[in-house]
């Protein structure tokens, strides 16, 4: 999440899995001043949220219903965003989502807090067609798929 | 102004007994010096505690400068934060080390209990790589590499705790 698509500053939320690691594990993330947490979650769906606290003026980091770790919105210097990026990626030209290639991988129930109300709407995505190898869909709405076709 | 000192009879004369009982008072007080500031001593004092550069790398972690004991070993940390990386397959140069710290982390002691002052196991893992992966547009699309790793491990109960990333 960010102030705007030209801001710099960001706070995100999601899961991460490198060789060597057990398993994907979720994480926390912000860049000013830089930190990314990690943290262990099951193999289920699970909620991730990234929510601003008026009253302390952090930016708490939500797994389910659990809140892990939070970033100072101070240095941030923005509390609330008009730019919401959903992502999913492979860093690597030889990496794949899952063992059969394309597989996709769907974000569900994506959702963004309206600050005047406070309620959460589902997110409009607008989808930006990625570079080869990767693709991208919306089946339905607040959802996001992602996939890549190299393996 | 005059002082009168007076030795009690055990240790004013040259006597046998006073011979053998001053040298063994002497004794006697130096272990007890010595069995204060041993039993005075924080258990933690002898173990490994992590370098300050990478105590600036941790600035969301307050270390407590208090006592406290780990019911892990340190190869016991280890091998509970191996269970979570696992470091030889993160890089040729990889390799862990573990320190013990009384950490708080500040920002989550609002959370009610989520994270209160305890003993853990701090596992560095050095010589790993993983990428920055922040929203695209943003300076984190510039080429920059995470390459320290921090594992906190519950020093009583061997519980994962969080890992922290720094480059």
């Amino acid at each position: 999440m960010k102030r705007s698509s030209l801001s710099g500053e960001w706070v995100q939320i999601g899961w991460r899995y490198y060789s060597g690691y057990s398993a994907p594990k979720a994480y926390c993330e912000a860049n000013s001043p830089y930190g990314i947490q990690e943290f262990s979650v099951t193999f289920a769906t699970h909620a991730y949220r990234i929510q601003y606290d008026s009253f302390d003026k952090y930016f708490d980091c939500f797994i389910d219903s659990s809140g892990v770790w939070s970033y100072s919105a101070t240095p941030l210097g923005w509390t609330q965003g008009s730019y919401l990026n959903g992502q999913g990626e492979a860093h690597q030209n030889h990496v794949q989502i899952g063992r059969m290639a394309p597989s996709k991988l769907l974000f569900s129930d994506l959702q963004y807090r309206n600050a005047s109300t406070g309620a959460w709407p589902l997110l409009d995505l607008i989808l930006a067609a990625p570079p080869t190898p990767y693709g991208n869909d919306e089946p339905f709405a607040g959802s996001l798929k992602v996939w890549t076709n190299a393996h | 102004m005059h002082t009168d000192i007076r030795l009690g009879p055990v240790l004013r004369g040259p006597g046998l007994a006073g011979g053998i009982l001053l040298p063994a008072l002497i004794g006697v007080a130096i272990l007890l010096v010595l069995t204060t500031v041993w039993m005075g001593a924080s258990p933690s004092d002898a173990l490994p505690t992590l370098p300050p550069e990478d105590r600036l790398r941790l600035a969301q972690v307050e270390f407590r400068d208090v006592a406290g004991t780990p019911e892990l070993t340190a190869q016991q940390a280890l091998d509970a934060a191996r269970r979570e990386y696992d470091w030889t397959q993160m890089g040729s140069n990889a390799r862990a080390e573990a320190f013990f710290h009384v950490v708080t982390v500040p920002a989550l002691r609002r959370h009610d209990g989520l994270f209160a002052e305890r003993p853990v196991w701090i596992v560095r893992l050095s010589g790993v790589t993983t990428p920055v992966e922040g929203p695209p547009g943003t300076e984190s699309d510039v080429n920059r590499s995470l390459n320290h790793a921090y594992v906190f491990i519950d020093a009583r109960s061997g519980e994962f705790l969080f890992t922290s990333w720094t480059p």
